[in-house]
């Protein structure tokens, strides 16, 4: 069970709903996270960084090659893919923006899924266009557990709807229940006797 | 299309470019390559790994165009501006101090971009006559492409990524526009030899200075990196710089010894000497 993954994408509208859940969530969170979010792309330092202070756990941009590790809150650099490789590593990709986005939520989201299967935990935040969509319905075909964030408290619902509209997700939450089902999850696999 | 063809496709269909063409592509990284793949046979307008085979193995011309196709080229001139400020502040005075002629090489170019980058660099500097430039494409399609203009919207792109380099400079006296389209001044390749390089062993370039290889690795796995940052470390000088993507890394420590760090944050690196 100790291999699962928490995929988190998001653009408009989801930056507060990610600074609410790493500011919520404990140290002992043990679970990584891959953060695809939707961010200026010549904006190069300071999200990780901005992120990090709200976070108990260090909140870093993955290199080419860098392993997948438990406890560690990745988020996507600015103006590349981010591809999860067999293996559970990260791959870095300068390719064509895929739905007018790079790092592209579908990207990510994909390749995790075929890599981690039905250890994927794929949520869905508040978000201006359809990225995404596509890519957490494979989660689900991959046996993967999916979140959508309930598109009456997004900020921005084009992502969620885009999302409800082409596949069924596991649970529609608010972010409060979000960060309540991750915590529990994470005691569930690595602190239950 | 965002999946890729399936991993027993790409064994297949590298297997098969390697017999064929002695280009081995079995060490790229897989996701992307697998999904580049898919995006050419899209773009070819086939149906699947088999019907791509086939059309490469029959005809050269679509041969090239499938290098073309799984050669990543959406990059974008002055990426990353401050990398490029390290480049013309401190690397290349540096450089223009020690060396009588700043020797420049770009493997495997699949744009303009990092060479009209570093063209308009060594012309501000004034230092176009005193350096000499390689770029070095895989591609013919590629190479033949890579003058051709930039589109406006591209343009527009390189031209604010420019404006964060220089902030007083002005992009516009580098291009003319004509057809909707961006035309980069031919004066600005004065000092560059571009050449195809196709078929391996390749011969490289030797004291080469300083070597431009942006996002090149994020494409390949880990035995491959090893590979090539072995060809390009021996054609690096001593003292000579390595520029590489900003997420980009050396990874192995067998190469990570012949290097210094001159600025990690920009991933730029110096060969220590030799011996």
């Amino acid at each position: 069970m100790k291999n699962k993954i928490i995929l988190i994408g998001g653009s408009a509208g989801s930056f507060s709903v990610v600074t609410q859940i790493l500011t919520e969530l404990p140290k002992n969170f043990r679970i990584p996270i891959v953060l695809c979010l939707h961010r200026l792309k010549h904006v190069r330092s300071g999200f990780a960084e901005a992120l990090s202070l709200k976070s108990a756990n260090p909140v870093v941009e993955p290199y080419d090659k860098d392993r997948i590790e438990e406890g560690k809150i990745y988020i996507a650099p600015a103006n590349y893919h981010l591809y999860i490789e067999a293996h559970k590593h990260f791959a870095l990709s300068t390719e064509e923006s895929i739905n007018h986005s790079r790092p592209s939520i579908d990207v990510t989201f994909v390749s995790a899924a075929t890599v981690y299967k039905e250890n994927v935990i794929g949520i869905i935040l508040s978000g201006a266009n359809n990225d995404g969509a596509y890519g957490i319905k494979r989660v689900k075909d991959f046996g993967g557990f999916t979140i959508v964030q309930n598109p009456e408290e997004c900020q921005v619902n084009t992502m969620s709807v885009s999302a409800i509209r082409i596949m069924k997700p596991d649970c529609i939450f608010s972010s409060d229940e979000i960060i309540k089902y991750l915590i529990d999850i994470n005691n569930k696999i690595y602190f239950s006797k | 299309m965002l999946e890729g063809i399936s991993y027993t496709d790409a064994k297949k269909l590298t297997a098969i470019i390697k017999d064929r063409f002695c280009l081995d592509f079995s060490n790229y990284a897989m996701s992307s390559f697998r999904h580049r793949v898919s995006v050419a046979i899209s773009k070819f307008n086939l149906v699947s790994a088999d019907s791509l085979i086939e059309k490469i193995l029959n005809d050269n011309y679509m041969f090239d165009l499938f290098l073309k196709e799984v050669s990543v080229s959406t990059t974008e001139m002055f990426r990353d501006p401050s990398a490029w400020k390290y480049i013309s502040d401190s690397v290349l005075p540096k450089l223009s101090s020690q060396t009588e002629k700043i020797n420049i090489w770009l493997p495997e170019c699949t744009s303009g971009d990092d060479i009209y980058t570093i063209a308009i660099i060594l012309k501000e500097l004034g230092l176009t006559q005193k350096s000499s430039i390689t770029a070095s494409f895989i591609s013919s399609s590629l190479l033949s492409g890579f003058n051709q203009g930039y589109e406006i919207k591209k343009t527009e792109l390189n031209k604010s990524n420019y404006s964060r380099f220089n902030e007083n400079g002005d992009f516009t006296q580098y291009y003319t526009i004509s057809n909707y389209k961006a035309l980069m001044n031919s004066d600005l390749l004065t000092n560059v030899s571009i050449e195809k390089f196709l078929l391996a062993p390749m011969i490289n370039p030797t004291k080469v200075n300083l070597i431009i290889y942006r996002n090149k690795l994020i494409f390949f796995n880990s035995i491959l990196q090893f590979e090539v940052l072995s060809m390009l470390t021996n054609s690096l000088d001593s003292g000579g710089y390595l520029f590489i993507g900003s997420k980009e890394s050396i990874i192995n420590p067998e190469m990570r010894k012949h290097y210094k760090v001159v600025n990690d944050h920009e991933r730029i690196y110096k060969r220590i000497s030799k011996n």
